[in-house]
């Protein structure tokens, strides 16, 4: 910035390193803590590199604990919520920002939807358990899938929504005139200049889908059981096994962390300007 | 310069059977009834607010019709989807397809319509000559002019060869220079067309130019229709004749006053005779307040005293090089002028004008209508 003094300018970059290792902090110490065996675990003062690295505590979680049937059941149910959550989100809120309902009814289902999110999930957990054990979904991918959808149904219609009305409404109207219909106007030029915000979206809900706890304690035993509760077993009754537990958290991390970077361009682009005006 | 290769011969006429919209409370447009005939351009003039896009939204089906009737042909179009009306628009915004090339711009209405690949490349280049864009089709919208913008909308346009064209306001995000000589060369266009077509614009000088007839609305309510020329000699009220023309129609509030059987014009410290020809067309009005209305160049101006003639006070003087016009301060009124050469009155200078009675206007105060 023009007649920005050196000071302030080295200030404002202290300020931003020091932010930067904050956050990164724990995340080295999860890794660090991961490669260490149990003798170095117990090492005072503790090493801040580790030592002698071991393989150990993947080993256990991979091939003992066999973590990839967590990870699997983890990448069926985030993708299976974001799918239906994108999907229906954006239909929603497609028809909420091009049509003007009578008796302000968008408002005040724009705001119902968010009610949804309102309460504390723990309050849903024993009817949602007793409805799914009823309906045979208890320790299923797709049950699980289904309920993370429904709770980040709102979140994908309150982004979509500020997408939508970042497209110049012209443009569709001019693919009216062209002779479209509706659907055909959402699916060729909506959605294609909304892409950027589409791919952010559908991150978000993945993501929180894959670190989602509660529910997934709750709805799920062997056969569906995600990566968080995996991790948290690392936490037995008579023991705490850290050298496991920092391993698990490097292996839920790593997929997520991958997929963002992949996927970081949109990410920023869509979670900062529509920009679609040309 | 743009040349059309071959005409559509689908042209359709258009009519507005008194249409009506409102907007909850606010009446957009009120009763407008209007025939637009096959083949003709047609401008919806106005201020902003007037209704004009509004009516130009409703025969596109972008915005329902409160009550009344709209034919495209002999078709009621009032319940059709935009895509059943056989119409084509160009937008304000040019509302170019942002994230398609100006070939897939171009080539949208027909995919729409399933048009063979074959068939739409050779379209497509077609009409990419008529409006000289051949050597972009692989660009993005972002990546290209506003005047090229302009013309990909208005090939988009014209590639499918529809009944009736709709333009809103397609000049007014061009330059001065390039608005000009492309308002030329779409009124060339729409006559090789022969294609019914309906431009809504706010700017007077390109509907006198480009209007087989005008429109004029304002508040909603259509004010006056006719041949630019007609209108502009004839106005059927105030705001008509204050609309159009630049500088505009000069008003002045006057007595009207019967003596000896001739009819003549008091105030302003002066009195004007009105020749004969206003005795028939005014009838037996009796005494009243009158507006007058006079275009700046229908003065005649003078720098020394003459019968009959009002005085004033030069309050500014605005050379344009071809054209000079002088404000005149009339008894706390603004007069636009015209100069003829030879004169050279410098600010607060004393003039005389003297109004051309043959070409002047007389406008009742009240309903602002025109008089005789």
């Amino acid at each position: 910035m023009v007649g920005e003094s050196v000071v302030g300018r080295m200030l404002k970059q202290a300020v931003a390193v020091a932010a930067v290792v904050l956050v990164l902090l724990p995340i080295y110490w999860m890794v660090n803590m991961s490669f260490k065996g149990r003798a170095e675990f117990a090492a005072l003062p503790p090493t801040l590199l580790v030592q002698r690295p071991t393989l150990e505590n993947y080993r256990d979680l991979i091939v003992t604990q066999r973590f990839d049937r967590f990870g699997l059941n983890s990448l069926v149910v985030a993708l299976i919520a974001a799918s239906i959550a994108v999907t229906i989100g954006t239909l929603a809120a497609y028809g909420l920002s091009r049509f003007r309902l009578p008796r302000n009814l968008n408002y005040h289902l724009l705001f119902t939807i968010l009610t949804v999110r309102m309460f504390p999930p723990v309050v849903t957990v024993i009817p949602l358990f007793v409805y799914y054990r009823d309906l045979g979904l208890l320790d299923s991918q797709l049950g699980l899938g289904l309920v993370h959808s429904f709770s980040e149904i709102p979140l994908v219609v309150w982004m979509m929504i500020g997408f939508f009305r970042d497209i110049p409404r012209d443009m569709e109207e001019a693919a009216l005139v062209d002779g479209d219909h509706r659907l055909a106007v959402l699916r060729k030029i909506a959605i294609p200049l909304a892409a950027p915000g589409l791919a952010a979206t559908f991150i978000l809900v993945f993501i929180s889908s894959w670190n989602e706890f509660l529910l997934a304690l709750i709805l799920t035993e062997t056969r569906a059981q995600t990566l968080p509760i995996a991790v948290a077993a690392q936490i037995t009754q008579f023991d705490v096994k850290y050298g496991n537990l920092m391993a698990a958290g490097v292996l839920a991390t790593l997929p997520v962390l991958v997929l963002a970077m992949l996927a970081q361009r949109h990410l920023t682009r869509g979670l900062t300007v529509g920009g679609v005006t040309g | 310069m743009m040349r059309v290769p071959e005409r559509t011969g689908r042209s359709a006429p258009v009519a507005f059977e008194d249409v009506s919209k409102r907007f909850g409370a606010v009446s957009a447009v009120a009763n407008l009834t209007l025939a637009v005939e096959n083949g003709e351009l047609l401008v919806l003039l106005g201020p902003s607010g007037c209704g004009k896009t509004t009516s130009l939204r409703m025969l596109a089906g972008l915005e329902r019709i409160t009550s009344g009737q709209i034919r495209i042909g002999d078709r009621v179009v009032n319940e059709l989807p935009p895509r059943s009306r056989d119409i084509a628009m160009v937008f304000q915004s040019y509302a170019l397809y942002a994230h398609l090339s100006v070939f897939e711009n171009l080539a949208y209405p027909l995919r729409v319509r399933k048009m063979k690949k074959a068939e739409i490349e050779r379209r497509v280049k077609e009409v990419a000559a008529v409006v000289q864009i051949g050597e972009l089709l692989g660009r993005k919208p972002r990546e290209i002019s506003g005047g090229q913008r302009q013309r990909v909308a208005l090939g988009r346009a014209i590639i499918r060869r529809p009944s009736v064209f709709l333009m809103d306001e397609p000049l007014s995000n061009l330059d001065a220079k390039l608005r000009l000589h492309t308002r030329g060369e779409l009124k060339r266009f729409q006559r090789d067309l022969a294609t019914t077509t309906i431009y809504v614009t706010h700017d007077q000088a390109e509907a006198m130019t480009l209007a087989d007839r005008v429109a004029i609305m304002n508040h909603g309510m259509l004010q006056q229709v006719g041949p630019p020329k007609e209108v502009y000699r004839s106005p059927a009220n105030m705001f008509v004749a204050g609309f159009l023309g630049s500088p505009p129609m000069n008003f002045l509030r006057l007595e009207l006053g019967r003596e000896e059987g001739g009819l003549s014009l008091t105030g302003l410290g002066v009195r004007m005779a009105l020749d004969n020809t206003w005795n028939g067309r005014l009838g037996a009005a009796a005494a009243r307040a009158v507006v007058l209305g006079f275009r700046p160049e229908d003065v005649v101006v003078a720098a020394r005293p003459v019968p009959g003639a009002i005085e004033g006070e030069v309050y500014l003087v605005e050379d344009l090089g071809n054209d000079r016009y002088v404000d005149v301060r009339v008894g706390g009124q603004l007069v636009v002028t015209r100069l003829a050469a030879g004169l050279e009155p410098s600010i607060g200078d004393r003039l005389w004008l003297t109004p051309d009675a043959n070409r002047a206007h007389l406008f009742d105060p009240l309903t602002e209508d025109h008089l005789a």
